[in-house]
């Protein structure tokens, strides 16, 4: 049989071959193992030689060579159950193949001129003119390989553009400052003195029922609706700006503390901005004092106090035995901040604008402009904006008014908007490159400062480049842990865990109601807050990359605690907390955070997360289905359990390719609702099965509407002959490959703080910093030392 | 005939009075042409809504049975798609452009039809285009292939075609119009100098954004011409939006009516809106399954027949904006005549991802409806051409789209 099939294969004539590209070696080497079943349109894996092409510079022919080169390289092909290659054959044809890929992309170099995206524009906008301005209106950014600091997917619209000019008007009206200084207001209150418009006490009518009136204030039980706008201050309209507040509280008929929470903006009418302030733990019988500091963005906005987690009452507030909240006298000042604001002066020194001319105006723009830029400038580089500044004066405009518009062409021009990172064919105006090879240390500064604030290079950097001494290892080193120390590097934990771990997807899908009654704000926000602190504590503590997928300890407060089943933890602030021996959490696959980006908000699905840990954490992603594949159509009608339908998935060749590899990481999560909880059986709303012991929800005491379903099982044959049961299982299956794990997320750190996709010929700047990593035990902080001292961090 | 006139809308509840505003259209020898378009993103089930019968006799399917009004004033198109476009759901991007493979690793987007079209015509009116969507990514591409961003919510598109600011206001936006022209010229002159540093691929990085700036000055030009004239006056209260996102019906119908709105007062003539899907529960009565899941249905006929319910309420939707379309009586005849309505999906069977057989269907605009024009569903003919014909209908002389190879087999225009 096996005779009759190479007979017959020696009939296919690779068109490849006919291009006269592709070398020898490598033809030869594919039509004795691989075309026999690699020819047609139903080939396995979508891989068919008969129309694949050799131009290595199309990046698309390029993948599918690569894949090929590494399922060779990795032994998956040919099957074992075919003739085998012999070991120098093999070696052959994948340096042979390597080094054409390698030659194609050589061509084809990547973008290396990258725009800031919009929160690096904020960021940069913030720190240029030490202003506190939230831009709003700027289009959000494509993300490409992951994430949105990548060249190639920062494309610029002309909507883009005219959003450009509109958030420089944004950012210089916060420059600049109102032209009157704003009232300053110090409001003393009570619940009990809100009136309405006309002057009535606006919560008489609750008062008894919903409220219990009290000596000092009001007592307010109501975690839900909760009509305790502080009405008095949003007719002061006060104007936008950041606001101290202080309310006396205490928890009463509680032994524990009561959580209270506070939400600003527009909270009456909810039709414009509003925000959460925050969660306060308010201790029982004794009254303290809570503080809050908080910007209202909008002018006329105000505030709402009301309870988080309680059970209110609407009928007979003055006997009702459950805990509440009694909150006495209430003080609000603001806006806070200076008038004029310091930027102002800090932009236009001590100039009077009433006389200022053009050489003032010159000076001002000629001292902003290298701070702009990221670089010294030529003497001739104002003169546009100058003549800018001119045209307007002589129009009749004033001084303040003729320099926005020369600020305003700054802040649109390309050398602000593009980090310029001067590569071979560019002469760069600054300190020549040392080689063609290597980026100016002022790009180095930029890069640097890009990769772990998230905006432009603070003085000591640029200084440090302009010297020329950041190159140094030891200087890197140094500036790197400085910079981590940092605030301004949790914008590095917020934007890298935002996109390595999709964080920025919390919100994509929202748990279904009935379902999970019990999912609520607080739960979802010390989500993340749970993630972004793990990442934070393995980067300051040097941790190995293996706690990202397993570790005993994690972060939380009350409420994730008891979403978790943990018990003892107290307060709302999160914590680090040592997880008891039989806990299956520990780990980012079992924060809740993922577990909920990895399912929609009715189903879990092994085929997400599985697909989720090959792409995020082993780095291993199965490809897409080529254009041609697709015509399968599913059929699960039939399928009982989602393993079974699932197993109906194996069964069809073309899917069974990825999906083992796929499928078993997935059911390792099995046990985790979409909301991070632990199960034993789905929920379900099938009507006739089994009511849950609860009647109502924790936290939220919704309804609880749903029934019990099937039981789960997590058990998972796992390739070759490993297997797992749970997450347990998935987590050491995870944690024994340390080496492609650190290589992953070198990688995600490589592209984010490069800004360009990463190459078939970056593997091996990859792979040596995966090595010396390795010496510093895989320690997290380690891996970014040395990203940031390898050589291709400082390459085009 | 008088010209005051008012046109009494309802528009989510919420009537608008509207001055008689085609006095420009009466006086003019040929009626606007207009064109809008609509990708429902998860597809729509092939078997409720191509007909089995071609021609003019066809037998109504399920969906299509919902539009029965409106019979002879679309035409359903089967056994047509993009030649060389997969990739599933990233189809959408080339939805409107053709552009091949958009899941390819290199892919690079082209023109899409609107904008092809707004770029000859869309001086014409206050806006050149309007580019919509339920949620994230549009359907509309710039001639760089830069996606456009879209307006998401129906109180934001509102107030711009409608709301204007004070006195003092209008002579700020002014200034910032004609500042915003002189700034970009300086823009323009940077980039061509920092141009001349660079290489490769990064050149075309910045051409890129040189062709942003220079649009974006041609339409502050334009924009200062329109800043003249007065917005369309309607009394009414700004449209409020529908914030659970769940309310899928009722979100879409705001965007339509909006879309409506902007195409009543000539605001824009072209409108795409793309309708993007989610991945839960639509508070629609019977549905318990969420929406991407419903797609994937897998031959279930549970899902199916969930997924019926819920395309059904949205092709109800769709058939509501025809009326609307058709109500509107202007001097040339309705809106409807004048505007071509180009409805359908990306995916061909959203259940497997497959991009072939998309379901399309072309309402309105002059042409010679009420057919079903059945291509082989095996070896699809070209979609594109039917951008061509619908490009020729707006009056453009080009024999040519992306990937078209002529205009559309058996559409003839009226």
């Amino acid at each position: 049989m096996r005779a009759l099939i190479a007979v017959i294969s020696t009939l296919f004539t690779l068109p490849m071959t006919t291009i006269g590209q592709v070398p020898n070696s490598i033809s030869e080497f594919l039509q004795t193992y691989c075309v026999d079943c690699h020819s047609d349109r139903d080939s396995t894996g979508g891989i068919q030689f008969n129309d694949l092409e050799f131009d290595l510079t199309d990046q698309e022919i390029a993948r599918r060579w690569i894949l090929i080169h590494d399922r060779i390289a990795a032994g998956e092909m040919p099957p074992a159950d075919t003739d085998q290659p012999d070991t120098a054959a093999t070696a052959s044809f994948l340096k042979t193949l390597g080094t054409a890929i390698q030659s194609g992309e050589h061509g084809r170099s990547d973008v290396v001129l990258r725009r800031l995206n919009r929160h690096e524009y904020q960021n940069t906008v913030r720190d240029l003119f030490q202003t506190d301005v939230l831009v709003n209106g700027l289009p959000s950014d494509t993300s490409t390989n992951g994430f949105d600091t990548v060249g190639e997917g920062l494309a610029t619209s002309a909507e883009a553009m005219q959003a450009y000019l509109d958030t420089a008007d944004q950012v210089l009206d916060a420059v600049f400052g109102l032209p009157t200084k704003p009232n300053y207001i110090r409001h003393k209150t009570n619940l009990l003195d809100q009136v309405d418009w006309k002057g009535r006490p606006q919560l008489k009518k609750q008062i008894g029922k919903m409220f219990r009136r009290t000596e000092k204030g009001l007592v307010i039980f109501q975690s839900n609706y909760c009509p305790t706008n502080l009405v008095n201050f949003a007719r002061l309209r006060a104007p936008a700006g950041t606001y101290r507040g202080t309310l006396q509280v205490r928890a009463i008929q509680s032994d524990e503390p009561v959580t209270l929470r506070i939400y600003g903006g527009d909270t009456i009418v909810n039709r414009r901005e509003q925000h959460l302030v925050g969660y306060f733990e308010v201790p029982p019988n004794e009254w303290t004092s809570i503080e809050f500091v908080d910007r209202l963005v909008e002018d006329g906005g105000t505030f709402l106090p009301k309870c988080y987690g309680t059970q209110g009452t609407r009928i007979n507030a003055d006997t009702y035995p459950e805990p509440g909240i009694e909150i006495g006298d209430i003080f609000i000042e603001g806006p806070l901040e200076e008038w004029p604001p310091p930027s102002r002066a800090k932009l236009l020194g001590s100039v009077d604008t009433e006389k200022a001319d053009v050489t003032d105006a010159e000076r001002i723009i000629s001292e902003l402009l290298p701070r702009a830029f990221r670089r010294p400038i030529r003497a001739d580089e104002p003169v546009p904006y100058v003549e800018l500044f001119n045209q307007a004066t002589a129009a009749g405009r004033d001084f303040e008014s003729a320099l926005r518009v020369s600020l305003k062409a700054v802040l649109c021009s390309p050398e602000f908007l593009f980090l310029e990172v001067p590569g071979p064919a560019q002469v760069s105006p600054g300190e020549s490159p040392t080689s063609l090879e290597t980026i100016t240390q002022l790009s180095l500064a930029t890069r640097l400062s890009y990769f772990l604030w998230s905006t432009m290079p603070d003085k000591e950097l640029m200084s440090l480049a302009e010297h020329g001494q950041l190159r140094s290892s030891d200087i890197l080193h140094q500036q790197v842990e400085r910079m981590l120390e940092s605030p301004k590097a949790a914008e590095f934990t917020k934007n890298f865990t935002g996109q390595w771990l999709d964080l920025r997807d919390i919100d994509f899908t929202e748990p279904d109601a009935i379902l999970y009654p019990e999912y609520d704000e607080l739960l979802r926000i010390s989500m993340i807050r749970e993630t972004e602190l793990f990442f934070e504590h393995l980067l300051k503590n040097d941790l190995p990359v293996t706690r990202f997928v397993d570790s005993n300890f994690t972060f939380l407060n009350h409420r994730l605690a008891s979403h978790y089943g943990i018990e003892g933890v107290l307060g709302q602030d999160l914590q680090l907390v040592q997880l008891p021996e039989d806990s299956p959490r520990g780990g980012l696959l079992t924060h809740a955070s993922i577990l909920k980006i990895t399912a929609n908000g009715t189903y879990t699905s092994p085929v997400l997360r599985g697909v989720w840990i090959l792409n995020n954490i082993l780095g291993t992603p199965t490809p897409p289905p080529p254009d041609n594949v697709g015509s399968v159509e599913p059929d699960i009608r039939g399928a009982l359990s989602i393993r079974e339908q699932l197993a109906k998935h194996q069964d069809l060749e073309t899917c069974a390719a990825c999906h083992s590899k796929i499928d078993p990481l997935g059911f390792g999560l099995e046990s985790f609702n979409p909301i991070g909880g632990f199960r034993t059986h789905y929920r379900t709303t099938v009507q006739g099965a089994q009511r849950p012991s609860i009647r109502q929800a924790p936290f939220t005491h919704a309804w609880v509407r749903y029934r019990i379903g099937s039981p789960v099982d997590s058990w998972t044959p796992f390739d070759e002959g490993r297997e797992f049961k749970g997450v347990r299982n998935l987590k050491q299956h995870l944690a024994s490959q340390p080496d492609q794990i650190a290589r992953n997320l070198s990688r995600h750190l490589l592209t984010y703080a490069l800004g360009r996709k990463l190459g078939f010929a970056d593997r091996v700047a990859v792979n040596s910093i995966v090595e010396k990593t390795a010496d510093h035990d895989y320690g997290f902080r380690s891996l970014i030392h040395q990203i940031v001292i390898s050589p291709i961090f400082q390459k085009p | 005939m008088t010209m005051h006139r008012r046109t009494i809308l309802r528009a989510a509840g919420v009537s608008l009075a509207l001055p008689f505003l085609e006095s420009a259209n009466a006086v003019s020898p040929t009626a606007p042409r207009r064109m809008v378009a609509i990708d429902i993103g998860l597809g729509l089930h092939a078997a409720n809504i191509l007909p089995e019968q071609s021609g003019r006799d066809y037998k109504l399917p399920t969906y299509l049975q919902l539009l029965s009004d409106f019979r002879n004033r679309f035409t359903v198109f089967s056994g047509v798609s993009h030649p060389e476009v997969g990739g599933g759901h990233l189809s959408y991007k080339s939805y409107l452009t053709c552009a091949p493979h958009p899941n390819s690793a290199g892919f690079r987007n082209t023109i899409s039809l609107d904008q092809y079209a707004a770029a000859e015509l869309g001086s014409k009116t206050r806006f050149a285009s309007l580019a919509l969507s339920s949620s994230g990514p549009g359907l509309s591409w710039s001639r760089s292939g830069v996606e456009i961003p879209t307006f998401t919510r129906p109180s934001s598109v509102f107030r711009k075609l409608f709301l204007t600011g004070t006195l003092s206001e209008q002579a700020t936006r002014l200034q910032q119009l004609r500042d915003g022209q002189s700034i970009l010229d300086v823009v323009t002159d940077k980039t061509r100098s920092m141009e001349r540093r660079l290489g490769g691929r990064d050149r075309d990085k910045l051409n890129q954004y040189f062709e942003a700036v220079r649009e974006a000055e041609r339409r502050l030009a334009n924009a200062e011409i329109w800043e003249n004239e007065p917005k369309p006056q309607i009394n009414a209260e700004p449209l409020q939006d529908e914030t659970d996102r769940k309310k899928i019906v009722e979100r879409m119908r705001l965007m339509y009516d909006v879309m409506h709105l902007a195409i009543e007062t000539d605001a824009t003539r072209f409108i795409t809106y793309n309708f993007a899907g989610m991945n839960a529960v639509p508070v629609i009565p019977g549905i318990d399954i969420d929406y991407h899941n419903l797609s994937h249905h897998g031959k279930d006929p549970e899902k199916i027949r969930q997924l019926t319910i819920v395309e059904s309420t949205l092709i109800q939707e769709f058939g509501r904006f025809l009326k609307k379309l058709h109500d509107s009586q202007q001097t040339n005849g309705s809106l409807l005549d004048s505007t071509m309505v180009l409805f359908g999906s990306n995916l061909g069977n959203a259940s497997s991802h497959d991009t072939k057989n998309m379901p399309m269907l072309l309402a309105g605009g002059g042409f010679d409806h009420g057919q079903h024009l059945a291509f082989d569903r095996n070896d699809n003919y070209p979609l594109p051409n039917l951008f061509v014909s619908m490009l020729q209908r707006l009056g453009l002389e080009t024999d040519t789209f992306a990937s078209a190879t002529s205009t559309m087999n058996g559409l003839r225009m009226l």
